[in-house]
């Protein structure tokens, strides 16, 4: 308890020097804010009402403030492309990102982890190699690169799969949760389903790619290091069977540092969506994001940013508290 | 019983660089004996050779360079252009050829400039200590709270696309990870008799930071930025996909990617195919040489293959 | 033929080679070990770090890296045995690092739960109250890092015996524990001994270790057997120049007041072959012939053990080879 609130307390503190270095770099750091925010079409006159709306002039100190003051009342700023507010759009493209992310990460842990037992408990052998190779392979691979070609390969060469979107055109179902896998089973039509897994399959393929990568590595690493363990000695001696050691007994201690790194797989699942989101038209945080890039749309790319920030430093928070739950030894130090 | 495994000779290359015979089980000599990573090293090699002859590898350098030959536009790969034509006519191979010099300039500016700001950071933080490590220790952990692509891309965002500008960019979300690792080994090098040796004959801290704690603790640094060129590489491509590289005409892998992505579906796939492949091999072979450097340098590691 | 009777004995081992191949060359830690181990007793097996005992004895449980070489014959109760870990059926260990030996992310009942195949709490109580622990029940629960050095190694022991083994190769039990924690451990080896004839090699670098439990002494030097006999034999009468510097060598009641003597030179590199005698390089009695070939094991009268096997491998020990 006393451990879940400290580490709370740190990442508020992480949480308030995210938004600072956000605060320097889109304030402080270009020669002009103004121009920026406003926009690269944007006339004289609209960099001038920009100026004295963001109070560009005033000290920056009392910039920071009022900047403070605003996303505590969680006003992200408005979009000079789209004149919406920013929060109700992010809102709207979040669960279309955290669907891929989500699907790919799970994805990753579930073809990672136990690649990357089985590559340590043959260390050095062909199957060993073979594994290190495809891991090295999958995060050696730019993923806006790889959509391209599958996106080439099997929706418009073979026309296995839809080329891009999150449905058909013709398929329409309500969106309770934004979250489709579960807005169309709600719907109670298998077809749905079928074209929501068929319209996820490339994304959430060429996303799981570099997090089951690094995954396979940190997993094999992890597990080395644990299978040279006299404990490791011990239960072979005691004639524990060699699949109870591996994924029980050495896997244990293996996850809890490959823990943190769950978290960086989601980030870099949440980086790629950005790319591949562009890819295959994905109508979620990160197309919205890229649009704003090609736009210059200034707010919408600090406000993003700082989004998924705070929800990659909660993921963090909440797998510290994992960790702490799987080795009995975290609580002490 | 086999004997004990004979020296080989010394390589002319290391004769001309004044270096002796490689020592057996040493880093390098375990290095030699892998034999993926020599050719992911002859691979990495081939690419530095074609970014420094670019212009004698080619009968097309100025379209290279970005001269348009409009009437030669899109053309598919043939015997005088072997990987095909752009969009705007120029010789695709030539592009990649002087792309190449664009992502070794990037790779090796960014791991150089955050190898420089995170070693001074954390040499600083873990040779003092106390409130000042504190305070650049938050200051290092806020930076990594960041998924590293995004920081890149609302620091490239911020201060303008350009080739100098993504190198920035790249290196303000990666300085804090060689800040950490080189803190670490400072702590455990402050400890050593040999600093405390010459603290106490009163030797200015610069100085004792400067010439004894940092070429000590560089050797792991230097093996995981090597191991980061890969990633560099992958990064800066990237923020070239999404607009944010290095501008017009300057030949980049990334910007080709994205400029040859509306054509990949109506039929003319070579832009972006070349370039992403050139991307991948550079990626992977760099990628695995870090592999292969990380596993020689630790003793535990070292023999495997 | 057997050591402290006429019994057959429980563990013989021949000519035990292991030797590792390195990319600097091939290192034979163990160069030819013979040894036989009776039934009920406690063996200690002495001898300098580096001269290959602990390598020797975990390789007879398949605890070697991938890299050794394991050569020789091993037989338990009479069958020939692998040495790829088949021994495990009949042998357990404990170890010099009870901390390490112990899984800190399961309590110690998970951990015994699968060591001994039953999950019945009140029998694995019961295993922790026969090596001493105290509050066996709660012990169960608690994860290892929650007890001190003295009580893992218990856990460790009670890991052990809850195999029900007839052979239990003990690798530096005490080196990592203080002193009366030390003698705490090594009397309890002696109580199970006792309650359960279980048969023990206690493997140590220490003379004091030795001398306090054992029956029988083998010192090995260089990668094999020098010396082997009754421990109090062995103690009064040594007959190896090697047994004797490393007797001179260890602080003793009768040396108070003399300066400790310590063996010069070092241990053989293990790769380099050895031509004559292993010791000759650093014995002061050495003559030519020890450089020439290396010595058979000759038998020694002991006034001490009568009729107790006792031999040494010099050309100095009288008796027949």
């Amino acid at each position: 308890m006393r451990y879940l609130l400290r580490r709370a307390g740190t990442s508020l503190v992480v949480i308030l020097g995210v938004v600072t270095i956000t605060f320097v770099v889109s304030r402080v750091v270009p020669s002009d804010p103004a121009s920026l925010y406003a926009g690269p079409r944007a006339r004289p006159a609209q960099v001038e009402q920009v100026r004295q709306d963001l109070k560009l002039d005033d000290p920056v100190l009392t910039q920071y403030v009022s900047y403070l003051g605003d996303l505590t009342r969680g006003d992200l700023g408005i979009s000079f492309a789209t004149r919406r507010p920013i929060l109700g759009d992010l809102r709207s493209f979040l669960p279309a990102t955290l669907e891929l992310a989500l699907l790919a990460t799970a994805l990753s842990m579930a073809i990672g982890i136990p690649l990357g037992v089985l590559a340590s408990s043959r260390r050095g052998k062909p199957k060993d190699s073979v594994v290190r190779l495809f891991a090295v392979t999958s995060v050696s691979v730019p993923v806006f690169w790889s959509a391209l070609i599958l996106q080439l390969f099997f929706a418009s060469k073979l026309g296995w799969l839809p080329l891009s979107g999150r449905t058909s055109s013709n398929v329409e179902f309500g969106e309770p949760t934004g979250f489709f896998v579960i807005d169309s089973i709600l719907s109670g039509s298998p077809s749905n389903v079928w074209d929501v897994v068929r319209h996820l399959a490339l994304p959430v393929t060429v996303m799981a790619a570099y997090p089951t990568g690094l995954t396979v590595r940190l997993i094999r690493g992890s597990m080395l290091e644990v299978l040279g363990e006299p404990y490791i000695e011990a239960a072979r001696v005691g004639q524990i069977p060699e699949r109870t050691i591996l994924y029980q007994l050495a896997l244990k201690n293996a996850l809890a540092p490959a823990l943190t790194i769950l978290g960086l797989t989601f980030a870099y699942s949440v980086s790629s969506a950005f790319l591949v989101e562009a890819v295959f038209n994905w109508p979620g945080l990160g197309k919205y994001l890229t649009d704003a890039i090609v736009r210059v749309d200034f707010p919408v790319i600090t406000a993003a940013t700082l989004v998924i920030t705070v929800i990659y430093v909660v993921v963090n928070l909440a797998l510290d508290l994992v960790h702490a739950k799987i080795d009995p030894r975290v609580e002490l130090s | 019983m086999a004997a004990p495994t004979p020296t080989p000779p010394t390589s002319p290359a290391r004769r001309l660089l004044g270096l002796g015979p490689v020592t057996p089980g040493s880093a390098v000599w375990y290095y030699r004996r892998n034999w993926l990573g020599m050719v992911a090293a002859c691979i990495v090699g081939a690419f530095v050779i074609a970014a420094i002859f670019a212009p004698w590898l080619t009968p097309y350098a100025e379209q290279g360079r970005g001269v348009p030959d409009l009437p030669q536009r899109l053309k598919g790969p043939n015997g005088s252009h072997w990987m095909g034509t752009d969009e705007l006519g120029r010789d695709v191979l030539a592009r990649v050829l002087f792309g190449a010099r664009t992502a070794l300039l990037v790779a090796i500016g960014v791991v150089v400039l955050a190898v420089v700001v995170g070693v001074l950071v954390g040499a600083i933080a873990g040779y003092f200590g106390g409130w000042v490590d504190e305070i650049l220790m938050r200051i290092t952990d806020t930076f990594l709270a960041f998924p590293p692509l995004l920081l890149a891309v609302i620091v490239a965002a911020a201060l303008g696309a350009s080739l100098q500008n993504t190198i920035v960019a790249i290196a303000v979300s990666w300085w804090p990870w060689y800040a950490r690792q080189i803190r670490a080994q400072v702590l455990s090098l402050r400890e050593r008799s040999y600093v405390k040796a010459v603290q106490a004959i009163g030797v200015p801290s610069h100085k004792i930071i400067r010439q004894h704690i940092i070429p000590n603790a560089m050797a792991p640094v230097w093996v995981q930025a090597t191991a980061d060129l890969g990633a560099s590489i992958l990064t800066a491509a990237g923020l070239s996909f999404v607009g944010l590289g290095p501008r017009p005409p300057t030949p980049d892998w990334g910007v080709m990617i994205a400029d040859g992505r509306q054509f990949v579906l109506s039929g003319q796939w070579w832009i972006a195919v070349f370039a992403g492949a050139a991307i991948t091999i550079l990626a992977l072979a760099f990628n695995l040489c870090g592999d292969v450097i990380r596993d020689v340098a630790d003793p535990k590691t070292r023999g495997d293959q | 033929m057997g050591g402290a009777g006429m019994t057959p004995p429980l563990v013989k081992v021949e000519d035990l080679h292991v030797t590792f191949q390195t990319p600097l060359g091939v290192v034979r830690a163990v160069r030819g070990i013979s040894l036989d181990i009776a039934e009920g007793e406690i063996l200690g097996v002495v001898g300098e770090s580096g001269c290959g005992k602990s390598v020797a004895f975990r390789s007879l449980v398949g605890l070697t890296p991938p890299s050794a070489l394991v050569e020789g014959s091993l037989f338990f109760e009479g069958k020939t045995m692998r040495f790829d870990g088949e021994l495990r059926a009949e042998a357990s260990m404990i170890y010099q690092n009870p901390g390490a030996a112990l899984n800190p992310v399961f309590t110690i009942g998970q951990q015994l739960e699968l060591v001994a195949g039953t999950n019945d709490r009140a029998e694995l109580a019961e295993l922790l109250d026969q090596v001493g622990l105290p509050e066996p029940d709660r012990s169960l629960d608690a994860y290892p890092h929650e007890f001190s050095g003295g009580m893992r190694q218990r856990a460790v022991i009670a890991f052990a015996l809850a195999q029900s083994p007839k052979l239990l190769i003990a690798d530096e039990p005490t080196t990592a524990l203080d002193v009366t924690t030390q003698a705490q451990i090594l009397d309890l080896l002696l109580e199970i001994r006792d309650r359960t004839a279980l048969t023990v090699v206690l493997v140590s670098h220490d003379l004091e270790v030795i001398r306090r439990v054992c029956d029988r002494i083998a010192v090995l030097y260089a990668g094999n057997v020098v010396e082997v006999g009754a421990a109090s034999a062995i103690l009064q009468e040594p007959q190896h120049p090697y047994t004797r510097a490393l007797l001179a060598s260890t602080p003793r009641p009768e040396n108070l007041g003399r300066k400790l003597a310590s063996i010069p030179g070092m241990v053989p590199d293990g790769r380099e072959p050895i031509v004559g005698c292993s010791f000759a390089p650093r014995c002061p009695q050495a003559v030519d012939e020890c450089r020439v070939e290396g010595p058979e094991h000759r038998s020694v009268e002991s006034s001490i053990t009568p009729g107790v096997s006792h031999t040494a491998a010099c050309v100095l020990v009288g008796g027949s080879p």
